[in-house]
């Protein structure tokens, strides 16, 4: 096969796998996979990593940090499977959604507990299998299974007075199935690269097809990533929470009362009225 | 006849006696300087003046009783104390208390003394009240204030 005839193959190829990758909701990939439930979820993520890469722990938990649960990746605590329609007819299990749960908290307490509450945050976040992410004098940010996530959040509000509450959830299923799907064409187009690039009759179309492969893989490892960093926020979720200081009561001074002078008795003498030096020392004789 | 004018001058005596029934004897440097609110009143050229009242014991009560009416009266009207109370005896053995006090006037300070005699009442004679004042500017009365001494203590009834 000449170089003719290759490289209109070859960008034949990349072309429709580039119209594959747009469109993977409607392609024969998405629709060929079954959808994954909880558990294929993870696992669909895990050997998207296995395959490429030498086995790393996902999501990069720190030493002695449990990695991600064993347990379902649901945030929810219950998958509700809704039906969808698999090549030989049957109802399967649909994928349940891939849910990034993060609560902020703000909490008032006495300024002296400030380091007891932010220990109390990292204790129950680590009995529930959590790790510390960032901590300084007045916040604490930690990750706690996403199962556990709702029973974290209760164990915050029991450390203080809650002056902010913020819960969100974050649905990621849409961005990471896209990006499985994408994955899976990518990969299919890599393999056929390399097919030419073996087939490749001159140094001319092997360094075509070399740079090809070489951007098709760039591409294939940030999708990986991608989906490595969603499947580690769904499977722990963040808790944020910021101290701030119960304002201290200060006393009232007490104010020196006035004291209204006492009150003089007028004596119904006339000489007391007239004592002074105002008469005494009116030497002129006028009043 | 000569009875009745004995008898008219007599009776002009007691009524002097009972209307200007007191001495106070000016010292040196001191003038007597009388006028209707004062029984008798001495002045000296650099403004320190000496004065006594006498009064009829009406209400009738204790020497304790016009001491504290006194010093109540003149607190009241801003006369600020100047010292405890001190026991004073006349030449004539006159026992009395002497309240002191300073009082601005005109921006200057001003001394000024109210001694309280109260004499007990006996036969034909009513029990009487003597208030020696005595004040001035702060700074000629202190330097009079020996001679203002003698003035109170020369005080007969």
């Amino acid at each position: 096969m000449n170089t003719r005839q290759i490289v209109p193959r070859l960008v034949v190829a990349v072309g429709l796998s580039a119209a594959l990758s747009a469109c993977a909701s409607g392609s024969h990939y998405a629709r060929a996979m079954a959808p994954p439930g909880p558990m294929r979820l993870e696992q669909a993520a895990g050997s998207a990593v296995a395959e490429e890469t030498a086995p790393a722990p996902a999501p990069a938990a720190p030493p002695g940090q449990p990695g991600i649960a064993a347990g379902p990746a649901t945030n929810t605590g219950a998958s509700t499977p809704s039906a969808s329609t698999t090549p030989s007819g049957e109802t399967a299990p649909a994928a349940a959604p891939m849910l990034i749960y993060t609560a902020e908290f703000a909490l008032r307490v006495e300024r002296e507990r400030f380091g007891d509450v932010l220990d109390r945050v990292l204790a129950n976040a680590r009995e529930r299998g959590g790790y510390l992410v960032s901590r300084n004098d007045t916040s604490i940010q930690v990750r706690v299974p996403s199962a556990r996530f709702h029973e974290s959040v209760t164990a915050v509000e029991g450390s203080g007075e809650v002056l902010r509450r913020n819960v969100a959830a974050s649905d990621v299923s849409e961005e990471f199935h896209d990006a499985e799907v994408r994955l899976q064409n990518l990969r299919a187009v890599r393999q056929r690269l390399e097919e030419f690039l073996r087939r490749a009759g001159s140094m001319a179309e092997a360094l075509q097809v070399e740079r090809e492969l070489e951007r098709v893989t760039a591409e294939i490892d940030r999708l990986q990533g991608r989906m490595r960093f969603l499947s580690a926020r769904v499977a722990f979720s963040l808790i944020s929470v910021a101290l701030e200081p119960r304002p201290t009561v200060i006393a009232a001074p007490r104010t020196q009362e006035v004291v209204p002078p006492r009150r003089v008795l007028n004596l119904p003498v006339r000489w007391l009225h007239e004592l002074g030096l105002d008469r005494l020392l009116n030497l002129s004789g006028e009043d | 006849m000569r009875t009745r004018w004995m008898f008219v001058g007599l009776l002009c005596a007691a009524m002097s006696t009972s209307a200007c029934g007191v001495t106070l004897r000016a010292q040196e440097g001191f003038a007597r300087v009388d006028d209707d609110h004062y029984d008798r009143r001495v002045a000296s050229a650099d403004g320190v003046v000496v004065g006594v009242r006498v009064m009829r014991n009406r209400p009738e009560a204790s020497a304790d009783f016009w001491i504290r009416a006194v010093d109540e009266r003149l607190r009241a009207r801003g006369y600020e104390p100047d010292g405890d109370p001190m026991a004073t005896q006349t030449a004539a053995g006159m026992r009395g208390v002497q309240l002191r006090y300073v009082q601005s006037v005109g921006g200057r300070p001003h001394r000024y003394w109210a001694t309280v005699f109260v004499r007990p009442g006996g036969f034909l004679r009513p029990s009487k009240v003597y208030v020696v004042e005595a004040g001035g500017d702060a700074e000629t009365f202190d330097r009079a204030a020996p001679h203002v001494q003698r003035t109170i203590a020369s005080l007969e009834p």
